[in-house]
């Protein structure tokens, strides 16, 4: 990575050109000098390519949202300009400051104290002390009465509030030219949210460079004028963040032809394989042709014994498509029996549910195991995907079904003020000690 | 701020801030929750005087003079070393949370081990050189005149934090990688106590083993100390040559093998 400080360009300036970003990916992860020495070759690498010759250039005051679901690659694109991953191939240039807030807080030591945690947080963002003097009553203004108070306590004694609220303070108030923001801004309590969206919005007039993941897609819509969508490592649009916007929430609820339900290329499948999972499929009460909110699905297998096993356990788990554990079930809390079944034996299990999911990409992951799920015959993780179509209504995950309702509001009449001050009254009354009266 | 990847020495110039308060960072956690706070990093190496002088004075009968004094000026030395080296080999490893979420030049961690153990050496000494002047004013016997060859005290620690320094950047930057490392150590020290003089005088190893000490770069640096202090006088100028060299060559490899890594650390750690 090479970086021109005062180079040709103004500070605040990005250019990232043709990045390719390669992880290895161990099986199992060789870091010992046992493994690497007689593991050697057979030891599985796969070589993953995050991204994928991504360009990108920004100027001072841009502010650019990088979106795209889990594992495209978004966050090592961040990492990159953050400078925390150097670019397996291509390169990235920075002019002047950056500043990345990746997580809140990190450095802090439970040990020191709030105010010897904001002069080493702000030396590890690349602030001199005197920077860090110039803006710390602000800082702790900003980070409320709480934390002002607790200032000289070794932050260990912090609530998780109080250290978030620091940490983001430490974060906004040291001005860079570049400031990186990776998802920490769904921290804290709803009011100190809208303040620090506010403090972003100040940099973001001031002419700070800004890059910005978030899964929240009005986040990004709301506070950047620029988006990049990722799939795979690979840009697949960029431009106006608006756009984009709604481009990849296109492509999240719509399925494409025929794609609405796949055979995934799934994760990792492991198992003593006493028993093993064939033919894995997923089955809609309407047909294949993708799965709306509310349609009865069927995951279905069949299970074919290789030794004597008895009372085999089978069960199933959907997962949001960034890992989210949404639903678990199995036959063994069910205290379903499934009898015994002896080498050569087959068995057809299917499990039914209903899809109160909102549009998005849904994995399930099956498995069997002994009669008491303490050992595992035959896993596969994700082994199928499906996408939950319909119109955009509710962001999330769940259908919870709700309903809005806005009517007329009546006059503020005597009755509704008469219930209030009873209420009002009501806790008064509680306050006052049971013999006072 | 740091201007990533001008030039990774420039870089680390920058952060000279963020070294001396990660420094700090370390001496002042270090001892925050025990009674006797910083008075341990006097009291540790006094102790062991004790323990080492009372075995070798009844069960050895060592028939080195002033052994404590022997001992202290070798031991100093070489428990900095080995503080730096074991805690900077962590280092790295041990901040993953900050590595993979904030950029800054990586050496930092490992040469603030060092800095901070510096503190401690140079604690320890003063106290040693205390003791000295003491001991000098109370006993006829005693000639503990340090204080023409200071220069060769300074010289001392100036190429032995050197030689640590490069070392520190070793050790952490390969534990990163490969993990036995770290658990080696301390068997790996224990044997280089031993094959360091800082109980024994070289002339009390057989002569067949004299090389061992000879290929042992902490022989050179031992000696530079008991040369300011245990037994005042100019050291031999191939004692200096051989720990300027070691300091040269330690810090080289070690810079330019942690610059290589450094930039894989993110993925590994």
């Amino acid at each position: 990575m090479t970086s021109v400080h005062g180079g040709p360009r103004p500070p605040g300036s990005v250019q990232v050109r043709d990045v390719w970003e390669s992880f290895r990916v161990y099986h199992e992860r060789a870091q010992g000098l046992r493994d690497r020495l007689f593991a050697g070759r057979r030891n599985v690498v796969e070589e993953f390519w995050a991204l994928r010759g991504v360009s990108l250039e920004l100027e001072p005051g841009d502010t650019v949202g990088l979106i795209g679901e889990n594992g495209s690659g978004k966050s090592t694109l961040l990492k990159c300009i953050a400078g925390i991953y150097t670019p397996t191939r291509g390169e990235v240039r920075t002019w002047g400051r950056t500043a990345s807030m990746l997580e809140l807080g990190a450095g802090f030591h439970g040990d020191l104290t709030g105010r010897e945690n904001v002069y080493l947080n702000g030396s590890i963002l690349g602030f001199s002390k005197r920077q860090v003097d110039a803006v710390f009553d602000e800082m702790i203004d900003f980070a409320g009465p709480q934390v002002a108070e607790a200032i000289d306590r070794p932050v260990r004694t912090y609530s998780s509030g109080m250290y978030l609220r620091l940490g983001f303070s430490v974060s906004v108030h040291l001005e860079p030219d570049i400031l990186i923001i990776d998802e920490v801004l769904a921290v804290g309590d709803a009011r100190f949210v809208q303040k620090c969206f506010d403090r972003i919005h100040e940099l973001k007039r001031k002419g700070v460079t800004i890059a910005v993941v978030s899964h929240d897609l009005e986040t990004v819509a709301s506070l950047c004028e620029r988006a990049v969508y990722l799939v795979r490592g690979e840009v697949v649009a960029a431009g106006p963040a608006v756009e984009v916007v709604d481009r990849y929430r296109e492509d999240v609820t719509t399925a494409a032809p025929g794609g609405a339900i796949s055979r995934w290329e799934g994760g990792a499948v492991y198992g003593t394989g006493a028993m093993q999972l064939h033919d894995i499929r997923l089955t809609t009460s309407t047909g294949a042709e993708g799965v709306a909110t509310g349609d009865r699905l069927a995951v279905e297998f069949d299970a074919v014994a290789h030794e004597d096993v008895a009372n085999p356990v089978f069960g199933m788990i959907v997962r949001a498509n960034d890992g989210t554990y949404l639903y678990d079930t199995n036959t063994l809390w069910r205290r379903q029996g499934t009898g015994a079944v002896q080498p050569g034996g087959r068995l057809a299990v299917r499990f039914e549910f209903v899809a109160n999911l909102l549009p998005g990409r849904y994995v399930v992951t099956v498995a069997a195991s002994r009669h008491d799920g303490k050992q595992i015959y035959d896993w596969h993780t994700d082994a199928l995907g499906f996408d939950v179509v319909g119109d955009f209504v509710a962001n999330g995950l769940a259908d919870l079904e709700g309903d809005i309702s806005v009517e007329a509001a009546g006059d503020a009449s005597a009755p509704g003020r008469t219930t209030d001050d009873t209420a009002e009254r009501g806790v008064d009354t509680r306050d006052v000690p049971a013999g006072g009266s | 701020m740091y201007e990533r990847g001008s030039s990774a020495l420039r870089e680390l110039a920058g952060a000279r801030e963020l070294l001396r308060n990660l420094t700090s960072r370390e001496l002042k956690v270090r001892y925050k929750r025990s009674t006797l706070g910083f008075l341990w990093t006097l009291l540790n190496p006094l102790l062991m005087m004790a323990v080492f002088t009372l075995v070798f004075s009844t069960a050895f009968k060592t028939t080195i003079e002033w052994f404590p004094v022997y001992f202290l000026s070798g031991y100093l030395p070489f428990a900095f070393f080995q503080a730096s080296v074991m805690i900077a080999t962590g280092s790295i490893v041990g901040n993953a949370g900050l590595i993979t979420k904030v950029y800054f030049p990586r050496a930092v961690l490992p040469l603030s081990v060092v800095a901070s153990q510096l503190v401690h050496l140079l604690l320890g000494i003063g106290v040693l050189l205390g003791a000295l002047v003491v001991l000098d004013l109370a006993s006829d016997s005693a000639d503990f005149d340090f204080v023409p060859y200071l220069p060769v005290l300074v010289l001392a620690i100036v190429l032995l934090a050197a030689f640590a320094m490069g070392m520190a950047l070793l050790f952490s930057a390969g534990n990163t990688f490969l993990r036995d490392i770290g658990e080696f150590l301390p068997v790996g020290f224990l044997l280089w106590f031993y094959a360091t003089p800082v109980i024994y005088q070289v002339d009390f190893l057989p002569e067949d083993w004299r090389w061992v000490l000879l290929l042992n770069p902490l022989t050179y640096y031992v000696q530079l100390f008991r040369d300011a202090l245990y037994d005042p006088h100019w050291p031999a100028p191939a004692t200096v040559a051989a720990a300027t060299v070691c300091a040269a060559v330690s810090l080289v490899v070690g810079w330019t093998l942690f610059v290589r890594l450094s930039e894989r650390f993110a993925k590994e750690v």
